[in-house]
């Protein structure tokens, strides 16, 4: 998947007009979830973990697997974990990720309402090409873990929550890696454990001393910035 | 109302009044601009402020301008070699306002000030508009859409400008149909009054965090994305200041105290903050907001929306030619225009500091 395809750059192409009336949302041709149940409503949920790679491929996780650490559109450093499942309504899926640090008990933590899309014997899951259907943990600038981010045992929990209240949810033992090609450097440095906000993260060399008190080296040629 | 209820009532707000009344610092000069406030006098504070600039009927504008703290300092009586320590800010806007960030200057990538003081965008085109460039830059103050602010800090609690730091202020102003700027105009000014060095009992300290791999979709209506930050902090910590951010498919947006270490939402008691209105979102400061939040502790938050059809002159088809997922499901995804964007921003202001924390 092209990551930075869904980068922030978007265009307006026209404006303004008076604003009509908000549609009822499943009364007309358009608007709600149409998919039809998956699996066997009277059997109990099924879901396997899943995560984006470093390629941005599906990867399965269970207990001892790597997960990696990968850059999202807004920077920091993200883990995707999404879900495979059935037997559930795939309409409108509480999806929950949590990433736990298991000297502090401290966890990063990410919630969120999908759909599932549909893939075969009955399946659905996160959808690969759309990070927002994953639970999106916000795990790098390390703010919050002790120990490094990576190559470590982190615990994941996962859960999935339909609108019929249908509930399952995993907890395993993962290692999150830096193993985005092109970006491990940086996320070597700001998913370390000393790492402070504002930290240069030199995406070729790692990391280095902060320089809090500068920040800038170069000087702009207006400091005020205001009206001439 | 009787009068003696009047005297009571008299009496019970005299200490307030008092109180107020001997402040140090004068309430700001309002007149007819509302962007118009009085800077600091020499050797209490100092002003940052914008150009008057046009924001046409159609346009969002968001321009970033730089400042240097020691220059600042200078410029205003302060010794611009030594730190000052900021207690009260006041913020004054042309109405039209979408939002007004500052922040400290960090890591430079696309927005650097060596490329000029002030650095223009429009209609989301610009480096001003790309919330990576900005991705570790701590946040300093906020206003949304009502632009007024006067807030001084608890005693003794100021945040710290080092000599050497670039503060950057970032206006958005917006003038379509969801939000308008009557006078087509746009101007910002934000006093930072200081504080002796010897008055500082304790450092204020920022988070900021977002969400921003959102879709609010036709097939999804009304999704909702959670979250959680910590401020990192051995100690317990006051939450002094609050808001959120979203636009008009939001519906909720609610702020809790949290323990760090819990996967659910924590309990209403705990709540402390809650928006229904995307256009008068509540801008909490102290002493109204004084939230404690236990050590290891930090702030849980979520942001629900409902999907609504877009305006007319965008439509469907002009949201999933917005849409890079190419999904076909007139999908509002995260980004700054009002219209066709949505956001889930929380801007928390606490003490005493740990750290200045970002959460994406």
């Amino acid at each position: 998947m092209d990551k930075r395809s869904v980068a922030l750059v978007l265009a307006l192409a026209a404006c303004s007009s008076p604003s009509p009336p908000p549609p009822e949302v499943d009364a007309g041709p358009i608007g709600g979830c149409k998919l039809a149940y998956l699996g066997d409503p009277s059997a109990e949920p099924i879901m396997e973990v899943i995560a984006l790679g470093p390629g941005g491929e599906i990867q399965s996780i269970s207990d001892g697997s790597s997960i990696s650490l990968i850059f999202p559109p807004q920077g920091g450093r993200v883990v995707f974990a999404g879900v495979r499942a059935t037997n559930v309504d795939p309409c409108a899926v509480r999806v929950a990720g949590a990433l736990r640090d298991p000297a502090t008990k401290q966890v990063r933590l990410d919630t969120r309402i999908i759909n599932l899309e549909p893939t075969d014997e009955g399946y659905g899951r996160s959808t690969p090409t759309d990070i927002s259907s994953f639970s999106n943990i916000a795990a790098c600038p390390n703010q919050w873990a002790e120990e490094d981010l990576f190559d470590k045992p982190y615990e994941l929990t996962v859960s999935l929550t339909d609108r019929d209240g249908k509930k399952v949810t995993k907890v395993m033992t993962v290692t999150p890696r830096c193993d985005e090609p092109g970006y491990e450097a940086e996320c070597l440095c700001m998913c370390a454990g000393d790492y402070v906000l504002g930290m240069q993260c030199d995406p070729d060399a790692g990391s280095f001393d902060p320089d809090l008190d500068a920040g800038v080296d170069a000087d702009p040629p207006d400091a005020f910035g205001g009206p001439p | 109302m009787s009068a003696f209820r009047s005297l009571v009532l008299m009496a019970l707000a005299a200490p307030l009044f008092f109180a107020c009344s001997s402040e140090p610092n004068p309430p700001p000069t309002t007149g007819a601009d509302p962007a118009h406030i009085d800077p600091p006098p020499a050797g209490q504070g100092f002003q940052i402020e914008t150009n008057t600039f046009e924001v046409p009927a159609g346009v969002e504008k968001q321009d970033c301008y730089f400042f240097r703290v020691r220059d600042l300092a200078a410029a205003n009586g302060l010794d611009p070699e030594s730190p000052v320590y900021v207690n009260r800010v006041q913020i004054a806007q042309k109405e039209g306002s979408h939002h007004m960030n500052v922040f400290r200057v960090r890591t430079i990538t696309g927005l650097d000030p060596a490329n000029g003081a002030i650095q223009e965008g429009k209609d989301n085109v610009g480096e001003c508009f790309k919330s990576s460039n900005w991705a570790d830059w701590p946040l300093v103050a906020n206003s949304q859409i009502d632009g007024q602010l006067d807030w001084t800090f608890p005693e003794g609690v100021a945040n710290e400008f080092l000599p050497d730091e670039w503060l950057m202020l970032q206006t958005h102003y917006v003038n379509a149909s969801t939000q308008g700027t009557p006078s087509g105009e746009g101007k910002v000014n934000v006093n930072f009054w200081t504080i002796p060095k010897e008055k500082v009992k304790a450092q204020l300290g920022t988070l900021f965090a977002t969400k921003q791999s959102i879709r609010v979709c036709a097939s999804n209506p009304t999704p909702s994305f959670d979250g959680s930050c910590q401020f990192k902090s051995d100690v317990p910590v006051h939450i002094i200041g609050a808001n959120g951010h979203f636009h008009s498919r939001g519906k909720q947006f609610d702020m809790f105290t949290w323990d760090g270490v819990s996967i659910d939402q924590p309990p209403m008691d705990q709540r402390f903050y809650s928006s229904q209105a995307w256009d008068e979102p509540p801008m909490l400061t102290s002493p109204q907001l004084d939230r404690e939040v236990p050590a290891g502790g930090g702030v849980f938050y979520t942001c629900s929306y409902q999907w609504q059809m877009p305006e007319a002159s965008l439509g469907c088809d002009g949201l999933n030619a917005l849409d890079k997922q190419g999904a076909d499901d007139c999908c509002y995804t995260f980004g700054p225009i009002v219209e066709a964007n949505e956001h889930c921003n929380i801007f928390v202001y606490y003490y005493p500091k740990s750290d200045n924390i970002n959460c994406f």
